[in-house]
C-alpha cells in the first residue's frame, strides 16, 4: 500500500464550498416551505375569521328580523290589549282655548353670564361648567 | 506528524466531478421549484382552481326598508338552496327527498339527468334546511342564499311591493327603488373535495362579500299604517266591498303617513301573488270617478275664477233639465234657495251644476290639470295611474256639471287625497313623497325627500273658506258620522256611480270620505274609499265617514292632537 503525504488544505476550499452551497440551497428551499406552509395557515386563519363574520352577519339578520317582529304595531296592540288589558283612552278631547283670555307661563331662558376674570379663566372647575352650559 | 492518507485514485477524482454535477442539478431544480412558487403558471392555476374550487354565484343581502321610525319592514335573512350534481348524484337517493321537499322532487331526481347542475330547492329556511343537511346526501349540495321576508306581514304590503326568487323587486318600492336595494349576485368560491362536493367554507379566496346594497327610510308611519289598515279592512268587510283605499298624508309636507289598499296580502307567501285583485295597489293603481268629494275642488275651482262668492245663492228643485239630460239631487231633494256654503254641506247637485256654466271651461280644466288630475303624482312607487280627464273640446252638454259633481272624471285615490291637502294647508298643490332618505352601502345620504310645491292652486282666503266650509259638512251635514269630540274633523262624503259600457249602472258605487284633521291646523288629510259595496248601505256618509271617524280616533291615541293649540304667547 502507498502512502503519501496529506494534501487537503488544498482540497478543503473547494468541498467545503459545495456543502456551503448545497446547505444555503437546502436552508433556501426549507424556509420556502414553511413560509408556504406559514402562508397556508394564514389563508386558514383567514378562511377561519372570515366564515365567523359571516356567522355573525347572518346571526345579525336573523336577530334584525325577530327585532323588529317585536316592534310590529300589530304585536305591541294585542299584547297591551290582552296581556296588560290596556284600553282606549275615551277622554282625550282637543279643548280649543282663545288666546286672548289666557296667559300660559313659559321658561324663560336667561343668557349666561360671560366669566371674563382671570381667576375665572385659570378655575377649570368653571371652564367645566361653561362647556356643560 | 503528518497526516498519511492513502493516495486517491484517478476514479475517485472523477466522482468528485459527478458530485459537483449532482449538486448543479439540486441548484437547478432548487431554484426552479423556487420560481414556481413565487411565479406559477398562471394556465396551472387555472387547471388547479377548477379541481379544487368551484365558483357558485350566490346572492347578497337586499337592502333594508324602513318606516320613519326606524323599524324595519323589509329585511333579508339567510336562507339555504339546495342543488344537485348529475356527476356525483346517485338517483337511488331520490326517495330522501321526497319527505323533505315532496314527491314530485323526489321524482324529478330519480332517474339520470345530464349536465351537471340542478336547482332542487330554494330559499329553504336556515332551521330546516340545518335539520335536513345532517344526512349528508351525496351529490345534493347547498348554498347559502338570502331570501327577503316582511317581518310584519301584511302590514304596508302595497306600499312596499314584493321580490323575485333571485331577490329582484317586482312591484311597490321594491320594484321602484331596485337599483338602491339590489346588490348583484355575486361568485363565490367553494373548495371541492376528492369527491367533488363543494363545501361552503368561505375560502381564503373568497374572502367576506361586501354587501354594496342601500337602506330607505319611508315616511311611512308604521302604527298609523296599522291603524288604516285595520280600520280599512274591518269597514270593508262590514260593508261588503269588493276594493278598497286608504290614504293619509301631512297636508305640510306631502309625506304619505299611510297608504292601505284592501284586499291585502302577504307578500311572505308566494301563494297569494296568485290574486291579482290583491296584488293590486287600489291606492295608486285604480281610477275611479270620485263623486261628491270633488266638489271642494270645483267649488273652490268656481271661487277662484270669479265664477261664484261666498255671497252667491242657487235655487235647488230637486231636479233640473241640462242639454238632454236631467241632473238630480239624492232622492230628488229639493234644497231650495242656499247659499255657496250650504250647497256643500247638503252636497247639492243641482247647485254645483248651475256653478258650473259660469266657469270658463278652458280655465276649469287648466285649474283641474293644475290641481294634479289626469297625470301621475310622482309618487316614487311603481304601478301609479295617471287618471282621466276630458279635454276642454269635449266640455259639451252635460260634461262640465257632471265634473263639478264629480261625474265624468277618473282619478287615484293619492290624486284626490293631495288636491283635498292644498285646501288643509292654504292652497299649495304638493307632491306626495314616500321616501324619506336613501343611504348607500357606507350609510352615506344619497337623497333626501322633502317638501315640493307644484302649484298654488288656490288663494289662502279661498282655502279658508273651503275648511270651514268642510268643517260644517262634518258637524252640520252630510258627514256627521265623521264627528268626532276628540278632534275637530273637516271633510266630505262622496257616493259616486260607476260606468260601464257607458252607462251608469245601478247598485254599482264607489263610497268615499276625503277629510282633515285637526280643522283648525290641519296635521292629517285622509281619503277613505270602498269600491262596490254589496250591503244595504252604499252612501260614502253611511260606510266610509264611520271608517275615517274611527281612524281619526284611533290616531289621536297615539299622537294627540298638538299642544300648542292652547298655548299663547307671552305677553
Amino acid at each position: 500500500m502507498q502512502y503519501t503525504e496529506c494534501r487537503h488544505e488544498n482540497e478543503k476550499p473547494h468541498s467545503s464550498l459545495f456543502v456551503i452551497c448545497f446547505l444555503s440551497v437546502f436552508i433556501c428551499a426549507a424556509a420556502l416551505g414553511t413560509l408556504r406552509l406559514y402562508g397556508l395557515y394564514l389563508e386558514h386563519r383567514i378562511s377561519e375569521t372570515a366564515g365567523r363574520i359571516e356567522a355573525c352577519r347572518e346571526s345579525n339578520l336573523d336577530m334584525s328580523k325577530k327585532y323588529s317582529e317585536l316592534l310590529s304595531p300589530a304585536r305591541i296592540y294585542s299584547y297591551a290589549r290582552e296581556e296588560l288589558g290596556m284600553v282606549n283612552a275615551e277622554d282625550i278631547r282637543t279643548i280649543k282655548v282663545d288666546n286672548s283670555d289666557i296667559m300660559v307661563a313659559q321658561a324663560v331662558v336667561y343668557p349666561m353670564e360671560e366669566k371674563t376674570g382671570f381667576l375665572d379663566y385659570i378655575n377649570p372647575f368653571v371652564r367645566k361648567a361653561h362647556a356643560k352650559n | 506528524m503528518p497526516r498519511i492518507k492513502k493516495n486517491e485514485p484517478e476514479n475517485i477524482r472523477r466522482s468528485k466531478s459527478v458530485w459537483k454535477a449532482v449538486y448543479l442539478v439540486l441548484i437547478v431544480l432548487a431554484a426552479g421549484t423556487a420560481w414556481i412558487q413565487l411565479k406559477p403558471d398562471t394556465r396551472v392555476v387555472r387547471q388547479s382552481q377548477r379541481q379544487y374550487w368551484a365558483s357558485v354565484a350566490v346572492s347578497a343581502s337586499r337592502g333594508e326598508i324602513k318606516d320613519r321610525n326606524g323599524i324595519p319592514l323589509a329585511v333579508s335573512v339567510p336562507a339555504t338552496s339546495f342543488f344537485i350534481d348529475p356527476k356525483y348524484w346517485d338517483p337511488k337517493s331520490a326517495d330522501l327527498l321526497s319527505k323533505p321537499f315532496g314527491k314530485n322532487i323526489a321524482k324529478k331526481f330519480s332517474k339520470d339527468l345530464p349536465g351537471r347542475f340542478y336547482w332542487v330547492v330554494r330559499n329553504v329556511p336556515k332551521e330546516k334546511a340545518d335539520s335536513f343537511l345532517e344526512k349528508e346526501i351525496p351529490g345534493l349540495y347547498t348554498i347559502s342564499e338570502r331570501i327577503r321576508v316582511y317581518p310584519h306581514g301584511e302590514l304596508a304590503s302595497h306600499v312596499l311591493g314584493y321580490c323575485d326568487i333571485d331577490d329582484y323587486g317586482q312591484a311597490g318600492v321594491e320594484l321602484a327603488w331596485n337599483h338602491i336595494l339590489f346588490s348583484p349576485p355575486r361568485t363565490r368560491f367553494m373548495t371541492r373535495d376528492s369527491k367533488g362536493k363543494t363545501l361552503d367554507t368561505m375560502g381564503g379566496k373568497s374572502g367576506v362579500l361586501k354587501n354594496t346594497s342601500g337602506s330607505i327610510r319611508l315616511t311611512i308611519d308604521s302604527r298609523i299604517q296599522q291603524i288604516v289598515e285595520w280600520r280599512l279592512s274591518e269597514g270593508a268587510k262590514a260593508a261588503k266591498a269588493s276594493w278598497g283605499a286608504g290614504v293619509c298624508v301631512d297636508p305640510n309636507t306631502g309625506e304619505v303617513l299611510a297608504l292601505a289598499s284592501y284586499p291585502s296580502l302577504d307578500p311572505n307567501d308566494r301563494n297569494n301573488l296568485k290574486d291579482q285583485n290583491a296584488v293590486r295597489n287600489n291606492a295608486v293603481g285604480r281610477v275611479f270617478e270620485p263623486g261628491s268629494i270633488f266638489k271642494p275642488i270645483t267649488m273652490s275651482i268656481a271661487v277662484e275664477t270669479a265664477a261664484a262668492n261666498k255671497n252667491s245663492a242657487y235655487n235647488c228643485r230637486g231636479t233640473m233639465k241640462l242639454a238632454d239630460k236631467t241632473i238630480s239631487d239624492v232622492n230628488k231633494k229639493a234644497h231650495g234657495i242656499q247659499d255657496l256654503m250650504h250647497v256643500l254641506m247638503n252636497s247639492c247637485n243641482i247647485g254645483m251644476a248651475i256653478m258650473s256654466m259660469g266657469v270658463p271651461r278652458h280655465q276649469a280644466y287648466g285649474m283641474l290639470k293644475q290641481f294634479g288630475f289626469g297625470e301621475k303624482t310622482e309618487i316614487e312607487l311603481a304601478g301609479e295611474e295617471s287618471g282621466l280627464i276630458k279635454s276642454p273640446e269635449e266640455w259639451i252638454g252635460t260634461v262640465p256639471a257632471n265634473i263639478f259633481i264629480g261625474q265624468g272624471i277618473a282619478v287615484t285615490p293619492l290624486q284626490a287625497v293631495m288636491a283635498i291637502g292644498s285646501i288643509a294647508n292654504g292652497g299649495s298643490l304638493l307632491k306626495p313623497y314616500l321616501i324619506a332618505e336613501v343611504q348607500d352601502s357606507d350609510g352615506k345620504v344619497i337623497h333626501k325627500g322633502g317638501r315640493r310645491a307644484r302649484y298654488q292652486v288656490m288663494s289662502s282666503k279661498t282655502a279658508e273658506f273651503m275648511r270651514t266650509a268642510m268643517n260644517r259638512v262634518v258637524s252640520e251635514g252630510g258627514g256627521k258620522l265623521a264627528f268626532t269630540e276628540k278632534v275637530s274633523i273637516a271633510g266630505k262624503t262622496g257616493t259616486a256611480q260607476i260606468a260601464s259600457g257607458g252607462e251608469y249602472r245601478k247598485g254599482h258605487y264607489v263610497a268615499s270620505f276625503v277629510g282633515f284633521w285637526p280643522s283648525e291646523k290641519p296635521r292629517y288629510v285622509m281619503i277613505i274609499s270602498l269600491g262596490e259595496p254589496q250591503g244595504a248601505r252604499y252612501y260614502g256618509g253611511q260606510i266610509a265617514a264611520p271608517i275615517f271617524k274611527a281612524i281619526v280616533e284611533d290616531i289621536v291615541q297615539v299622537s294627540p292632537p298638538e299642544k300648542d293649540l292652547m298655548k299663547t304667547e307671552l305677553n
